[in-house]
């Protein structure tokens, strides 16, 4: 009889045996460990062992090796916009000079608070101003941020990043990451972590009516995953409302 | 502290404590080796094998940070366990909220069509079966009857009593024992459609029990 069985009538037994058998049976079937998800697993733990070790001291700038985000702040409610325009208005800029870095592939401190404005934003409070151009980017690769207020669908999802709407502010629940690098920092990294690769853009928008940033991640494999997150991204993992492979 | 390549000779909590003095390889090492155990953990207690890779990751990366909070009360894998158990949950929980959309990516997991057809209808039913279970009962069948674990690591892992343990895998069994036809004719064959758990229930529900 299985273990933690009460006493029951014959019947009863034997049908739990059964049941016991089958569970079993079932166990036997089990398939290992995907190929692709121990990759998967080995990736985000190097990501997240070159983040934040639990015994070091808060990675300083000098020793950073991720190209973690020079982020233009610089949202400010009720600025904007550029009518009918698909406005990057901020970068997240890759930088990081050479000799910060030992290995390619070992990335960064997302929670890193010494994160930088981007060099050229002499107005941290005036991200408008670059969007004439766009969004930015630079040869170290960056993720365009845009701040469209549209409310994706999972039909929609792909246009991310090609959309012309343009709202003039975001949504309240939103303003913790779009005020703060070092959260939206953290969301990416969240993201990154869940999804290995960059994010190479994120829209501050909706998605299916709740607030949301809506990114397209650049993956190691090559592929690219629309992942669409909530208010909450990065504060316990990557808040994610829907994914799927663009 | 130097990287060590070889861990033979090193038990599960000795890498817990080079992984917090700074050896980048302890833990990718204390992963790989229950990351099996793991797995199967995850897989059938959600039985979509995205939600359990996304809980698997979920739940190494809780265990790398929340290292330093390891107390040694119970072992590194009951530990291990717990938080795959409770990343689980949270998946479980997350999906519920989020019950209108579809997975990022498939379904439930295709049971392999290799094999002897009976066995894979079964394995079909059973993985049907234990889907309709609550997680609490789901949970403690999937330690004690898939995995083997007794009761005692069971509760440790689930961090319940034993006793409730075996009133989960209890009430549990019974569930599936109708939902799998058993209890009704425990001799019958539980892949014939009769039996599969929808058409149980059809059937319960039709004669009123």
């Amino acid at each position: 009889m299985s273990e933690g069985q009460p006493d029951r009538l014959p019947d009863e037994h034997a049908a739990l045996d059964a049941v016991s058998a089958d569970l079993r049976a079932f166990a036997a079937e089990t398939p290992p460990m995907p190929p692709e998800l121990i990759t998967r697993l080995d990736l985000a733990l190097e990501a997240e062992r070159t983040r934040v070790h639990p015994a070091t001291v808060p990675v300083s700038r000098e020793t950073s090796r991720r190209r973690w985000p020079r982020l233009v702040l610089a949202f400010t409610t009720g600025i904007v916009v550029l009518a009918g325009v698909s406005v990057g208005v901020s970068a997240l800029w890759r930088g990081q000079s050479a000799d910060e870095s030992d290995s390619a592939s070992n990335p960064g401190n997302a929670d890193n608070p010494e994160l930088a404005a981007p060099d050229s934003a002499s107005d941290e409070n005036s991200f408008g101003a670059e969007t004439d151009e766009g969004p930015k980017t630079t040869d170290k690769s960056s993720a365009e941020i845009y701040y469209s207020g549209r409310d994706y669908s999972r039909t929609t999802l792909p246009e991310v990043g090609t959309s012309s709407t343009v709202n003039s502010s975001v949504d309240t629940d939103l303003k913790r990451l779009s005020s703060d690098e070092t959260a939206l920092g953290a969301c990416f990294t969240a993201i990154e972590t869940r999804y290995p690769g960059d994010v190479a853009v994120a829209d501050f928008a909706y998605f299916e009516g709740a607030p949301s940033i809506v990114v397209r991640v650049s993956q190691v494999d090559g592929g690219q995953r629309l992942v669409a997150v909530g208010a909450d991204c990065g504060l316990t993992g990557a808040d994610e409302l829907y994914a799927t492979a663009a | 502290m130097a990287p060590v390549s070889n861990f033979d000779e090193v038990d599960d909590g000795e890498l817990l404590r080079r992984h917090l003095v700074g050896d980048h390889e302890a833990f990718g090492e204390l992963f790989r080796r229950h990351r099996e155990r793991l797995w199967a953990v995850a897989l059938r207690t959600l039985g979509h094998p995205e939600d359990a890779a996304d809980a698997l990751q979920d739940a190494m990366i809780s265990a790398y940070r929340a290292a330093g909070r390891f107390r040694g009360d119970s072992a590194v894998t009951t530990w291990l366990h717990r938080i795959v158990v409770n990343a689980c949950l949270d998946r479980v929980r997350r999906n519920k909220v989020r019950a209108a959309q579809p997975l990022p990516e498939g379904g439930p997991e295709p049971v392999s069509s290799e094999g002897d057809p009976s066995k894979v209808a079964t394995n079909m039913a059973v993985a049907e079966a234990l889907d309709a279970l609550p997680f609490d009962q789901r949970a403690a069948l999937v330690l004690v009857d898939m995995m083997g674990y007794p009761v005692s690591e069971t509760g440790r892992i689930l961090e319940v009593p034993e006793g409730t343990v075996k009133s989960r895998c209890a009430r549990g069994r019974t569930r599936l024992a109708e939902l799998l036809g058993h209890l009704r004719n425990p001799d019958a064959d539980p892949v014939v459609p009769s039996t599969s758990p929808q058409r149980a229930d059809r059937t319960r529900g039709e004669s009123g029990t």
